[in-house]
């Protein structure tokens, strides 16, 4: 028989934290310290520093800082201005195409970038500007911006996925080959939205006048700002995907090659560099120390037998479309309020092993979370890269235009999950091809 | 005072510079041992070991500076709603758990990683079998920078919730 009082002080502990703005990592240790002091004695709590240092030793996790750094140094190596001035001469003749063209750079950058402010900032001081004065409504232009960068999360690499496999212990190559195809659907549904919309209101989405446009040969020229970053996508993703090495040697090879695309583009400098670096040791140190909250939470957790008491329940609905329900609407209603890595971490120990039980593998599992995830990243309160993108967006581009852009693109996103909720082979088809 | 508290904010700033160095080792160790195995034909049996002791102080030791940049992921719907002052008066409530944690963090982890050394604890299974203590001392050792960091925090919070104004 499970005691409901632990299970609550966790809880409560939790809510706390989501009150007073409590950081999450010390919100999550200090909830199962106190937890574990009143109700499972003092001589408990060298789990502390045992969970803490189990995390620390986790070999996956190595993957993170180094595509963190390779996403820093792409970002100041200049390959995000070339793909825009190909992109702007290639489909900027076309209704709709900065739009379009917008979509496709950030799913690029997404398959550069494990985390999905990148393609945000990036997008937001680039190619926002230039939509609006070429004539675009705010909402075209910016709604692209924020859909295209959360596929970050679910386009390979993605660090999201990292700390799914490690918490799920699944492959995460497989896990990478997953999150492939429903990010392509995404990309394609984006397109075909912004192609039909700019089509039926010619004025919503100019196309670009034919005086700024340049020669075939010119654009051909253009197209060498591709090189570079399709070769840096190729070098990673091939060589995980060829099981040559591991995502996290990958990621010491996609590090190899920002350094190398920086060095061609004369950006290579001892600064540039030792930014990149510090920044990413505070986006690892940041995600890390959740994790080590999250591990003291969650080993707590288990031992209040908080675990069962939700499966007996979830299971005790019997109808697996129920609990599938179920389970969304928690996942959707706990992203409103939690990053998604404390999601990760909190909700997956616990509905992982269900869906097994129902017969779902978790690498669908996975890329579905973070199929869902993408949508918390889109809308308020949470919604990270909406303030993102109001930090770098030009002045007359107020919240309220934000909210508004997005919400063509978030029911587009909600459509997919519902599908791949459906059609579990769409995420299942490529990882077993390959693996 | 202030003296005191720019002095610690210095040591988590450089602490975190310091380390941030680590990522280029990791990644240089991680992709020698890829071109040692598929172009030589000859895998190393410590890069991967070493790359882990390597994350792991890495991990660790970022705290503090994270800390100090105050970037550890808050939940801020309702906190935003303060003003500076009122959130003031929420942390010098909400950071002794902080304390809690990162005493207790400090303690064990310095007894854990004691121990590794008296033990002479190795990674295993491995054909290298490094010590695992430097490793765990790194615990103690990033709690103790995160407790430092964590005190000029508190000091700064106190003085904002009492006076309102900032102590810089």
């Amino acid at each position: 028989m499970t005691e409901l009082l632990p299970v609550l002080t966790l809880v409560g502990g939790l809510l706390f934290g989501l009150i007073t703005g409590f950081p999450m990592a010390f919100t999550l240790s200090s909830s199962a310290i106190i937890t574990a002091f009143f109700f499972f004695g003092a001589q408990t709590l060298p789990f502390v520093a045992t969970n803490v240092f189990g995390m620390m030793s986790s070999m996956v996790l190595i993957a993170m800082p180094l595509f963190i750094l390779m996403a820093c140094l792409l970002e100041k190596s200049g390959v995000a201005e070339d793909l825009y001035a190909f992109m702007y001469q290639a489909l900027g003749p076309v209704r709709g195409g900065l739009s379009m063209g917008t979509v496709l750079i950030c799913a690029i950058i997404a398959a550069m970038s494990g985390v999905s402010t990148t393609a945000v900032v990036t997008m937001g001081i680039i190619a926002l500007p230039i939509m609006l004065k070429q004539g675009y409504h705010k909402s075209i232009a910016i709604g692209p911006i924020l859909a295209g960068g959360a596929l970050g999360l679910l386009i390979p690499p993605s660090i999201s996925l990292i700390v799914y496999g490690m918490v799920a212990r699944v492959s995460i190559g497989k896990l990478f080959a997953g999150g492939v195809v429903p990010g392509l659907i995404l990309v394609g549904a984006f397109l075909a939205y912004i192609a039909i919309r700019s089509y039926l209101q010619p004025d919503y989405a100019p196309a670009l006048p034919k005086e700024e446009r340049v020669s075939f040969k010119e654009l051909i020229i253009l197209a060498k700002g591709l090189i570079l970053p399709i070769g840096v996508v190729a070098a990673v993703l091939g060589t995980i995907f060829a099981g040559v090495a591991s995502p996290t040697e990958a990621a010491a090879v996609g590090v190899a090659g920002a350094i190398i695309s920086a060095l061609i583009n004369r950006r290579l400098n001892w600064e540039m560099l030792s930014d990149a670096a510090v920044r990413s040791m505070g986006i690892t140190g940041m995600v890390m120390w959740i994790l080590f909250g999250a591990a003291c939470f969650t080993s707590i957790f288990f031992r209040t037998g908080g675990q069962d008491l939700i499966s007996d329940l979830l299971l005790g609905f019997e109808n697996p479309a129920l609990i599938f329900g179920f389970i969304l609407v928690v996942l959707i209603v706990l992203g409103f309020f939690l990053d998604e890595i404390t999601q990760v971490m909190i909700t997956v120990p616990v509905f992982l092993p269900i869906i097994v039980e129902l017969g779902y593998d978790p690498v669908w599992f996975g890329v579905l979370f973070m199929t869902q995830v993408q949508m918390d990243y889109l809308t308020p309160p949470f919604g990270f890269t909406l303030f993102y993108m109001k930090g770098v967006a030009p002045p007359e581009v107020s919240m309220a235009d934000i909210y508004r852009s997005i919400l063509p693109f978030v029911l587009i996103q909600l459509a997919v999950v519902v599908f791949i909720l459906l059609y579990p082979g769409v995420v299942m088809w490529l990882p077993n091809l390959l693996f | 005072m202030r003296r005191i508290l720019s002095i610690i904010d210095s040591i988590s700033e450089w602490s975190g510079r310091l380390i941030s160095v680590l990522v280029f080792f990791l990644a240089f160790f991680l992709l020698y041992d890829v071109i040692m195995r598929f172009a030589f034909n000859a895998p190393t049996i410590w890069c991967h070991e070493l790359a882990l002791h390597l994350f792991g102080a890495y991990a660790v030791i970022a705290g503090a500076y994270v800390l100090l940049h105050d970037e550890h992921v808050k939940i801020d719907i309702v906190y935003n709603l303060f003003s500076p002052r009122g959130r003031a008066i929420i942390d010098s409530f909400t950071y002794p758990l902080f304390f809690m944690f990162i005493g207790l963090l400090f303690w064990h982890g310095l007894h854990i990683g004691v121990r590794a050394f008296e033990l002479k604890q190795t990674v295993s299974p491995s054909p290298w079998a490094s010590p695992l203590w430097p490793v765990k001392l790194c615990v103690p050792l990033a709690a103790f920078l995160m407790l430092l960091q964590g005190l000029a925090k508190y000091i700064r919070t106190l003085n904002m919730a009492f006076t309102g104004k900032e102590l810089s």
